[in-house]
């Protein structure tokens, strides 16, 4: 067993000893408890950056850090309830934390219960041991990554700035309540990014070590699309629309923004989502129907990979969303329990699309455009009103795309609505190899900045 | 009468801490944090939850003899992991130079900031009744779903109070508090009639639980809500405005974004290298990069959202004066990097926990102009119509010039390297028609030296209470400030509002 690992389990197994004796009464002039919950994890980590040309400077040193904390959930005898932050504190001074609890306990008739367990959490690869190495100490892989994407990128002249990180974790989750549940396992974490000149960037990002031939990839990339953001281009926008394709990461932002950020079950219930309760009761069809979004917890190594939320409900794969049609919001237990609708499992969410087995390329996406915009990242996205799907972005750099060729860049405002837009039979959709989700084009109004 | 400092009790971890680095030859800076929260929602009357949060540990940095430095941080802040902390670090620091990291050694040069205390006389958490908490902010979300027909309210309170302690090898040892509280209101009008969903949003910022329980606060909030819910209920079926370039008219909250995006973060001298605002590294100090009436500045106010009096590194924070009738005077120094940009150290660092490192940042920031035209109308009370009319009185504005007032801030965004920012609004009135139409919100994006030219004037007095957060380096940490109630921004090319084609 690791040290990770003894130390977190010693913890784990002295929390909740403390919640039981609290269960049975150990202070009494406290309340009992009625039941109890924590998620909590033990997680180690190391990093290196490169902060405007400099390694290892004061601003992006070798670090390492280690923490021990997590979520718990009391129930009182008297029903009411507490959500607390538990860290190494807790144990020694559990008696001045368990009274802090009780001074914020509250009541709430739709609060969850705890949830017996599941007769089966799903396995899911979420750990390498080749990172273990790197998180004790050994960092000369990481220096390694960050002094290659230096020389690469900054030795041929035609980068003026790189900023950059790479970085290992090894963790262990503990996820035990008061009806049985304890489930415990560990994860780890590898990445490294590289951006130039403040204009593009790219990089790896799972639960284990990348590929040799990853590092080479990304950097070409980065080195290719930043030279070409940095030849300027001319575009003259169509006041009746002009097509625009979002790379996969700024796709992913706008369904995020947009359609996800209209699922959480609180604000479908509390009526400060763009969908209703009732338009989910109705399967309301609200974007075109070869579109679907699901959340999925079962890839292995993926950052969405998960064998259970907070509150124990299994990882695995559900629709939000299927073919158009909404299924249901994404729900915790309280919101499932006032909804009526299956709390959701845990996960990371993905856009799918019925293209009859057919995935066009993102390359063959730009190919086909006679005359737009290639945009890989916008300004201002987090102002955004969700619930209006209106959209109101600076994108300062984009590539004019004519006749399917990328040219120079450009500075552009894009204006419309994601609703309509994820609704319109004009959007299409293309597929990198290396990303999760798809990219996507769709038809808006430009305002170009001089 | 100050408060008791939680990080008192930490004097054997921080000396282990000190006395281990003395052993090792390595310069430490170590950054206790010991901190408590409290957060709570109600939805639509109802009390969703609160929370609950204590968060203590230390971040340690050392230094070797030539500069070399590495970083640790725990949530053990005990003798035995401090002295562990220091090793590992000195380890880290060593094992970097081999790969030709870069040093720095500012730290062996400064002296001693001795030993202080600077603690605020705020209410602590146990100083503060759940119960009051609870029922007052029920009490204003029940009052604001009756600002309108269908409105949903979602209305969120924190109170968080962290203390600090920074102790350095050359002695210094500082202990400080940053509390910090606001209440907000989320404000969702359903769609009708074709139109979608509008949500706006209102808050009141400061120190305490008193943004919540005191009157003051709890009429200045209210005032803001009303506002609020009648522009959310607008919004659903206003249009979209036409895009291109504006004169404009900003509110207070906006131009401390202006000031904030567009010129504090070109200003922060970690970034001099690439910043529009320095040359060769070096911050161009004496040029004139604003109209002549601009003055900005920056530094910590007690009793705000964003104070902070002492920085990660155990400086005296500065109020610097940035900009002084638009000449640049000074910078956000940091101990790490003013010295190469050619500006004194500013004491401008802050982390979010102990966890993370120094950056140069922003405390409070403010646009200032000569002369500000008078409107003694309370902020919050002024209509487009009285602003208008304003405007042509005082000459800032000709009757059916293409003009437009952007109200309420909703966050922003900048490249210091080139300049380039974005920020958006709630809404946007057109000020060239008497009726002052309401168009939907749209990107307010240009080029920061640009529109600090373009600054024509100010209405009203100053208000500092734009309350935010700043998000550097992935670092979330408050950020307030402000300027007259208006501020006024001439056409220009540069400066573009986003809209339809």
């Amino acid at each position: 067993m690791s040290q990770l690992k003894m130390e977190g389990h010693d913890y784990a197994d002295q929390l909740t000893a403390l919640l039981q004796k609290a269960e049975q009464g150990g202070w009494a002039d406290l309340p009992k408890l009625r039941g109890w919950r924590y998620d909590l994890a033990y997680r180690r980590a190391v990093s290196i950056s490169i902060v405007n040309n400099k390694l290892g400077s004061v601003y992006g040193p070798a670090t390492a850090r280690d923490s021990l904390g997590g979520d718990l959930y009391l129930i009182w005898e008297d029903e009411k309830r507490s959500n607390a932050w538990v860290d190494r504190l807790t144990i020694p001074e559990f008696e001045e934390r368990l009274r802090e609890w009780r001074a914020s306990a509250y009541s709430d008739d739709r609060a969850p219960d705890i949830r017996p367990p599941d007769p089966a959490y799903p396995e899911v690869e979420m750990y390498d041991p080749q990172i273990e190495t790197l998180v004790r100490g050994d960092t000369e892989l990481l220096f390694k990554i960050l002094k290659t994407g230096y020389d690469e990128l900054l030795g041929k002249g035609d980068i003026e700035f790189l900023d950059a990180g790479s970085s290992a974790s090894s963790s262990v989750r503990y996820l035990r309540n008061s009806k049985g549940l304890d489930l415990s396992y560990p994860s780890t974490g590898f990445g490294y990014s590289f951006s130039a000149d403040r204009l593009y960037g790219n990089g790896y990002g799972k639960l284990k070590m990348a590929p040799e031939e990853e590092l080479d990839r990304i950097l070409k990339d980065v080195r290719e699309t930043t030279i070409r953001l940095k030849q300027d281009g001319t575009f003259r926008a169509d006041p009746t629309g002009n097509r625009v394709v979002l790379d996969t990461g700024l796709a992913g932002s706008f369904v995020g923004q947009y359609i996800s950020g209209n699922l959480a079950g609180s604000s479908v219930a509390n009526r400060q989502a763009a969908y209703s309760l009732d338009d989910f009761k109705e399967h309301k069809q609200v974007i075109r129907s070869d579109i679907s979004l699901v959340i999925d917890g079962t890839r292995p190594f993926e950052g969405s990979a998960s064998r259970s939320t907070g509150e124990g409900i299994p990882g695995g794969r559900c629709a939000l969303i299927e073919k158009g049609r909404l299924i249901a919001p994404a729900l915790n237990l309280k919101y499932a329990g006032i909804t009526g609708f299956p709390a959701t499992l845990g996960g990371g969410l993905y856009t799918e699309l019925d293209d009859g087995g057919v995935r066009q390329s993102m390359d063959e996406l730009v190919k086909s455009v006679d005359k737009g915009l290639l945009v890989y990242s916008v300004l201002g996205m987090h102002t955004q009103d969700s619930t209006s799907g209106r959209y109101s972005v600076s994108a300062p750099r984009c590539l004019v795309i004519e006749n399917g060729e990328l040219k120079g860049r450009v500075k552009v405002t894009l204006n419309g609505n994601f609703f309509d837009n994820i609704n319109d039979p004009r959007t299409r959709f293309g597929w990198d190899p290396y990303e999760d989700n798809p990219a996507l084009e769709m038809t808006c109004q430009v305002v170009v900045e001089s | 009468m100050p408060k008791q400092l939680r990080v008192e009790k930490y004097n054997d971890a921080v000396a282990a801490l000190l006395q281990r680095a003395g052993e090792l030859d390595v310069y430490a800076i170590g950054r206790v944090q010991d901190s408590k929260g409290r957060s709570m929602t109600v939805n639509n009357g109802r009390l969703e939850r609160i929370d609950t949060g204590n968060a203590v540990g230390v971040g340690v940095q050392v230094f070797t003899k030539e500069g070399f430095t590495g970083f640790v941080s725990s949530d053990q802040v005990t003798p035995e992991s401090c002295r562990d902390l220091v090793e590992t670090a000195a380890r880290l620091a060593r094992s970097g130079s081999a790969f030709g990291t870069e040093t720095n050694q500012a730290a062996f040069e400064i002296a001693s900031n001795g030993r202080q205390v600077i603690a605020t006389d705020f209410k602590t958490l146990d100083e503060t009744s759940y119960d009051a908490q609870v029922k007052t902010l029920q009490e204003i979300n029940e009052r604001a779903k009756a600002y309108g027909n269908d409105l949903s309210v979602r209305s969120w309170h924190g109170v968080s109070d962290p203390h600090w302690r920074i102790v350095r090898s050359d002695g210094t040892d500082i202990m400080f508090d940053t509390p910090h509280a606001s209440v907000g209101m989320g404000l969702t009008a359903a769609a009708t009639n074709g139109g979608q969903a509008a949500t706006v949003n209102a808050s009141v910022s400061g120190a305490d639980a008193a943004v919540l329980l005191d009157e003051i606060f709890q009429e200045r909030l209210e005032l803001r809500t009303q506002k609020a819910a009648g522009l959310a209920q607008h919004l659903v079926s206003a249009p979209q405005i036409k895009g291109g370039n504006y004169k404009l008219v900003i509110d207070y909250a906006l131009a401390k974004g202006l000031a904030h995006e567009a010129f504090g973060h070109a200003s922060e001298t970690d970034g001099m290298d690439t910043s529009i605002l320095g040359l060769n590294g070096k911050m161009r100090l004496g040029e004139k990069v604003a109209a002549s009436i601009v003055t900005i500045t920056d530094g910590p106010v007690l009793g705000d959202y964003a104070y902070q009096p002492i920085s990660a590194n155990g400086m005296p924070r500065q109020t610097v004066e940035i900009l002084k009738a638009g000449v640049l005077q000074a910078g956000l120094g940091d101990l790490f990097s003013a010295g190469k940009a050619g500006v004194p150290i500013s004491g401008a660092e802050r982390i979010e926990s102990y966890r993370n490192l120094p950056l140069p940042r922003m405390t409070n920031i403010r646009i200032t102009v000569q002369n500000p035209a008078k409107l003694e109308t309370r902020f919050e009370q002024v209509t487009p119509e009285e602003l208008r009319e304003t405007l042509l009185q005082n000459g800032f504005l000709k009757e059916g010039e293409p003009a437009l007032y952007l109200a309420g801030y909703k966050g922003g965004q900048v490249n210091p390297k080139d300049g380039d920012f974005v920020f958006n609004c709630v809404a946007i009135y057109d000020l060239s028609k008497p009726d002052l139409p309401l168009y939907q919100p749209a990107i307010f994006s240009g080029k920061v030296l640009a529109a600090l030219h373009s600054i024509l004037g100010g209405l009203g007095p100053i208000h500092l209470d734009a309350m935010g957060h700043c998000g550097k380096g992935g670092q979330s940490v408050p950020s307030s400030g402000g300027a007259h109630s208006f501020v006024v921004i001439d056409r220009n090319d540069n400066v573009t509002i986003g809209g339809a084609s």
